[in-house]
């Protein structure tokens, strides 16, 4: 039974260990995109340059109904759209003070549906920001609405098993060596 | 409760540690904890069928000892009657009857007359074709007096109900996994450390490979009529795989879960996708119900003795009661008819015993012959489950004929993944299991024991599918 049990003590240090890299590749990842997969990661990625002109942060009507291309072509103006899907009042302001805290934005504009009362979470747009669970502001706010913010946060690689559809490896992987995605359109804007 | 639920990873190490260190002093103790725990294993699915699995094993209990006290043999005849009435009628109500209902009606509307048939609302047991299986060659085996009855209640019920095997197989003979209730378990390391590496090794078919060819399988077989050809092939050659790591995952993580109780089941899949013609794929795939097929109802139909009709008449029924056993759809019976037609030449030209050793034994890498039989093997392989996959037989015409006429683009599939993320996995799992086919499965023992564990458990954690479990198929059958 020893000699068991230290094999399963052997497993398990496998385990942490494993747990402990992934987690840390996985942030590396998710920090320092070479293809960002989210308007999240898109913001955290230093690359981005520092001064905007006007921000607009909504759901996928402020995605599909506004064009900064466009407006930027005209106005001479340096705008981006952080819209993205299934955006509510709470990430709303997630992201504009995640927004406010790592670029000089002149000005935002937020869209709302006509859940503009809503306060939780959305169980589907949250998820872009579970990589970001160890940034104090960022978990504070979710503490209030979830019980296992605590287990999502300090248990490594739990949340990206748990959200592995969003989140996972294929996420990581793309967000490495794919693809830039045609929602980041900003870059074409910044370029010119 | 799933194999691959966090209340499973919770309950097993729980009752492991009952079992060795409060109930191990005694055989009694033993038995009676792992009927327990089996009871409670099933029930957490639905406790109102234990009453089935309990009454199922009371019949073939009092049968057996019936048997002990009855010499003659026509009475004999009658108890084991008996038996396999109650055992394949429960099986025919819960399993066959909205089938069997439903073709009689079908028969009245082509002959002009249709005519109403009350549909049955009620849902099949989990793991009713395996234990009613496993009883009856309890009954049958006590018949044949190859088996002495037991009278020891607990340990009968045990064996019935054991629950690493219960829902999803392998179909054990009661003359291999009873005699093993008798005698008082020790904690032998050896043995449960293997078990312990080939659950891992269960787990990673199951949630890396299975589990990720199912969203592939699901998205291209819902949406098949919108897809190339060339992705609705793919699309099989995909649920291939899943249901090859989704059931022979089950099945290592059964026997590896019996091992560390001290018990020994049957193999039940030796790398059927390595095999060189269709009769070595069916002694590789599904091991213990196809010889349970041999033994019970092949050899007793008279087997392969007899002239060329008789052979080629047991052939077709023993392929077509295997395919009906999976479920109680036309498409079942057509797999199994498919592989019948299949079997046939080899049988005819007397060469389904000609590849019984491993592919390429002794050699790294097989022949070329080797390598373009493998494929042939396994193309006929994966044509048959189309139909095995299919809901029903238009399905599977229709999606034979996208097949064929759809063309030869790859689509990217609407679940957002590109369609060849998965092939590299596969490839993962094809090399490490040639490398290992002369054994049970491929993290044994030796130098690279731990590098191989430690990739395998990255790999389980990185690319494993958790967001949504997935039941295993074999359940519904």
């Amino acid at each position: 039974m020893k000699v068991f049990a230290l094999n399963i003590a052997n497993a398990l240090v496998v385990v942490i260990m494993l747990a402990f890299l992934l987690e840390w590749a996985f942030n590396y990842c998710y920090y320092n995109p070479k293809y960002p997969r989210s308007k999240i990661s898109s913001i955290k990625n230093p690359e981005i340059e520092e001064t905007i002109d006007y921000a607009f942060i909504g759901s996928s009507r402020c995605i599909n109904y506004i064009n900064e291309l466009q407006i930027n072509e005209s106005t001479w103006l340096n705008g981006h759209n952080f819209g993205y899907r299934a955006c509510n009042p709470f990430e709303i302001k997630l992201t504009a003070l995640e927004l406010l805290k790592s670029r000089n934005v002149r000005r935002i504009l937020v869209q709302v549906d006509k859940s503009f009362d809503e306060e939780l979470p959305d169980s589907m747009a949250m998820v872009e920001w579970i990589p970001y669970l160890k940034e104090p502001e960022i978990s504070g706010q979710f503490a209030s609405y979830f019980d296992v913010i605590g287990i999502m946060k300090n248990l490594p690689f739990y949340r990206y098993m748990k959200y592995e559809s969003q989140i996972g490896f294929r996420n990581v992987l793309l967000s490495m060596f794919g693809k830039e995605r045609t929602f980041m359109r900003y870059k074409v804007c910044s370029s010119a | 409760m799933l194999f691959n639920s966090f209340e499973f990873a919770i309950y097993l190490p729980v009752i492991f540690i009952l079992y060795w260190f409060v109930s191990q002093r005694n055989l009694k103790a033993q038995n009676l904890l792992l009927l327990v725990a089996s009871y409670v294993f099933y029930g957490w699915w639905d406790w109102r069928f234990l009453s089935l699995l309990a009454f199922s094993s009371l019949v073939d209990y009092f049968v057996g000892v019936g048997f002990t006290r009855i010499d003659d043999s026509h009475r004999r005849k009658l108890l084991l009657l008996a038996s396999i009435c109650v055992n394949l009628g429960f099986l025919g109500f819960f399993k066959y009857y909205n089938f069997f209902a439903e073709s009689f009606a079908d028969v009245f509307t082509l002959l002009g007359k249709p005519i109403e048939v009350s549909r049955l609302n009620i849902i099949l047991p989990v793991g009713i074709s395996f234990y009613t299986f496993q009883t009856l060659s309890y009954s049958i085996d006590c018949y044949k007096r190859k088996l002495e009855p037991t009278k020891d209640f607990v340990a009968f019920f045990a064996f019935v109900s054991f629950f690493p095997q219960l829902v999803a197989g392998p179909i054990e003979r009661a003359s291999n996994l009873l005699p093993q209730f008798y005698k008082k378990r020790i904690f032998n390391a050896e043995l449960a450390q293997d078990g312990f590496r080939q659950i891992i090794w269960g787990l990673f078919k199951k949630v890396v490979i299975a589990d990720t060819c199912a969203q592939y399988v699901n998205d291209i077989f819902d949406n098949y009529p919108e897809y190339s050809g060339a992705t609705v092939a793919l699309g099989i050659i995909y649920f291939s795989f899943q249901i090859y790591g989704d059931f022979s995952g089950y099945s290592d993580i059964a026997i590896g879960t019996a091992r560390l109780f001290g018990f020994d089941l049957m193999r039940n899949f030796a790398y059927p996708y390595f095999s060189r013609d269709i009769a070595e794929f069916w002694r590789r795939w599904h091991i213990s119900l196809s010889t349970w097929f041999r033994d019970y109802l092949y050899i007793p139909l008279g087997g392969s003795r007899g002239g060329l009709w008789h052979k080629i008449r047991n052939t077709f029924i023993i392929f077509i009661v295997s395919g009906f056993w999976h479920g109680a759809n036309w498409t079942f019976i057509v797999w199994g008819a498919l592989n019948a037609l299949y079997y046939m030449p080899i049988m005819l030209l007397k060469r389904n015993r000609k590849n019984l050793e491993i592919v390429g034994e002794n050699r790294w890498y097989p022949s070329l012959r080797e390598v373009v039989n493998l494929l042939i093997t396994f193309t006929m392989a994966a044509f048959a489950w189309i139909f095995f996959r299919a809901q029903n037989l238009t399905e599977a015409f229709s999606y034979i004929n996208k097949m064929i006429t759809g063309g030869i683009g790859i689509d990217k599939l609407e679940i957002q993944r590109y369609s060849f993320e998965i092939l590299p996995l596969i490839g993962i799992l094809l090399l490490f299991e040639w490398f290992a086919r002369k054994r049970m499965h491929p993290l044994n023992p030796g130098r690279w024991m731990w590098p191989k564990i430690a990739m395998v458990i990255m790999l389980i954690m990185a690319l494993g599918s958790y967001s949504s479990l997935q039941d295993f198929i074999y359940f519904q059958f």
